[in-house]
């Protein structure tokens, strides 16, 4: 359901946003990001000074320097999420593309990689505490 | 252990003009990078001074040097990035599609600056002072105009004749605030590049008159150019100088290999060859062919090569940005003013000459043999 992928994605990325990577990322410049989910729709992430908003649908905004199109599939997110692939190895897979000017867009993976950090230490917790 | 030595104001005012480019803040952690023939101790002194006015903690890592492209860096490099905010690459270009700067940029935020001034010279020159102020206002209204528009056809008098779409969204380079892109980034400095990635319907010819060296390239200047012919986006023939070589790389490599996925060209007035980067001056524009996955771009191959050609004429539906080499917004009345308070205007905006000669020669120059 694009909702609840939509829900996961955004308690993620709002949990990456406390970390110290995710501060630094959100306290960058200001960026609209859509992420074209395949076969399930679009979904925006706004980054202004120092706020972050998730939503459903395209942004309203494609400023030229100011304006990532992430093209990925949802199992492909959802891997990240969960700590099986980091944003780069997805990249570098052929499965996570930013559509973007030359090195923009890296806001949206520094949030993606501390999301997939905090879902690897959760894995290894409850590994611990089995 | 870095020598007592005497910096020129020039030499001084270069290495501060770095920091205003990055807008280097107090609390960024820096890494200058230095290997051998890379390592000019003024040029290292004069960058500490100017980030230490900034109040940057800052550390110079000299490593022996390796090949960028094939082997691995010195792990004690490798891990020394873990640590810092801003990389000053003072050596040879690190090539960026390595995974290690890759997870660096993409995943912890490094800023990579490449300082392509690398020379006394050069950096003290007023191709390493140029101000930041002038510099991004003649990228930034140089995007405008490319990013406002829909059809981009690249001429030379050599024979290229290349037409291709354009998306706003895609437009960048090294050529407006670097702050727009923090954290996370790689840029040079000073920069002074232009550039987007071409878009659907792509047809055309490219004459090529020089090509990067790697993948078994023959030469970096040709004597007579290799013409590519482009139909949707992909190289269908070759002719001319280098022919029998393209056509090998492309059955290596595969037809995506040929993937049209960067125009680039220089809009810094003072950029040359000798010690600075020649590809900056408008006089050189040149294409990025293969794999775009690491810049921005749609389609993923096993290569990457660049392919150079002198004084384009490059129009955006039907307006020259770029006219026979010269950068037609150099000539605009506000970025004249902008100039003005900076000294002479003329001075500041003239075109420096800059052939493909520079670009393939000497300090920071690719490699021609």
């Amino acid at each position: 359901m694009a909702s609840e992928l939509l829900d996961d994605l955004r308690a993620a990325l709002e949990e990456a946003s406390r970390t110290v990577r995710g501060q630094k990322a959100i306290h960058g410049h200001d960026e609209d990001f859509d992420l074209e989910i395949a076969g399930r729709g679009t979904f925006h992430v706004a980054i202004a000074r120092g706020q972050m908003e998730i939503g459903e649908g395209p942004s309203s905004r494609r400023e030229p320097l100011h304006y990532t199109l992430v093209q990925v599939d949802e199992s492909t997110l959802r891997a990240i999420l969960s700590g099986a692939i980091s944003p780069v190895e997805a990249m570098e897979q052929g499965r996570l593309f930013l559509r973007t000017r030359i090195y923009g867009g890296a806001l949206i993976t520094i949030l993606l990689r501390s999301a997939y950090d905090l879902a690897g230490e959760k894995t290894l917790l409850s590994c611990r505490t089995q | 252990m870095i020598a007592e030595v005497d910096l020129e104001t020039d030499l001084l005012e270069g290495a501060r003009n770095l920091t205003r480019y990055v807008s280097l803040r107090p609390d960024q952690h820096v890494l200058i990078h230095t290997e051998p023939g890379y390592d000019d101790e003024r040029i290292v002194a004069a960058l500490r001074s100017a980030i230490a006015q900034i109040g940057s903690p800052c550390a110079v890592l000299h490593t022996p040097a390796w090949d960028k492209q094939k082997d691995p860096p010195p792990p004690v490099f490798e891990a020394a990035l873990e640590g810092v905010d801003v990389l000053i690459g003072q050596g040879e270009y690190l090539h960026t599609k390595n995974h290690y700067l890759q997870v660096a940029i993409f995943e912890r935020g490094l800023i990579y600056i490449n300082n392509e001034a690398k020379t006394v010279d050069a950096l003290s020159s007023r191709y390493g002072r140029f101000p930041a102020e002038l510099l991004f206002a003649i990228g930034t209204k140089t995007i405008e105009r490319l990013a406002a528009g829909k059809h981009i056809r690249v001429t030379t008098a050599a024979g290229t004749d290349i037409s291709m779409a354009v998306s706003g969204s895609t437009a960048g380079g090294y050529c407006y605030p670097f702050t727009f892109d923090s954290p996370g980034h790689k840029k040079g400095f000073p920069g002074g590049v232009a550039c987007f990635h071409p878009e659907d319907p792509v047809d055309g010819v490219i004459a090529v008159q020089a090509l990067t060296r790697g993948n078994k390239a023959p030469k970096a200047i040709l004597e007579r150019p290799l013409f590519l012919t482009y139909r949707n986006h992909r190289a269908v023939a070759a002719e001319g100088e280098g022919a029998e070589w393209w056509s090998d790389f492309i059955a290596r490599n595969g037809a995506d290999s040929s993937w049209l996925a960067e125009c680039m060209w220089g809009i810094h007035p003072q950029a040359s060859g000798r010690g600075g980067r020649g590809a900056s001056n408008p006089h050189l524009l040149h294409f990025g062919i293969g794999n775009s996955i690491p810049y921005g771009g749609p389609t993923w191959a096993k290569t990457w090569q660049v392919v150079f050609v002198q004084d384009a004429t490059l129009a955006v539906d039907g307006r020259p940005l770029l006219d026979n080499g010269h950068l037609t917004v150099l000539d605009e009345p506000d970025i004249r003013g902008i100039a003005a308070k900076y000294g002479d205007p003329d001075e500041w905006l003239r075109q420096a000459a800059a052939t493909l000669e520079d670009q393939f020669g000497g300090v920071g120059g690719e490699r021609a043999a």
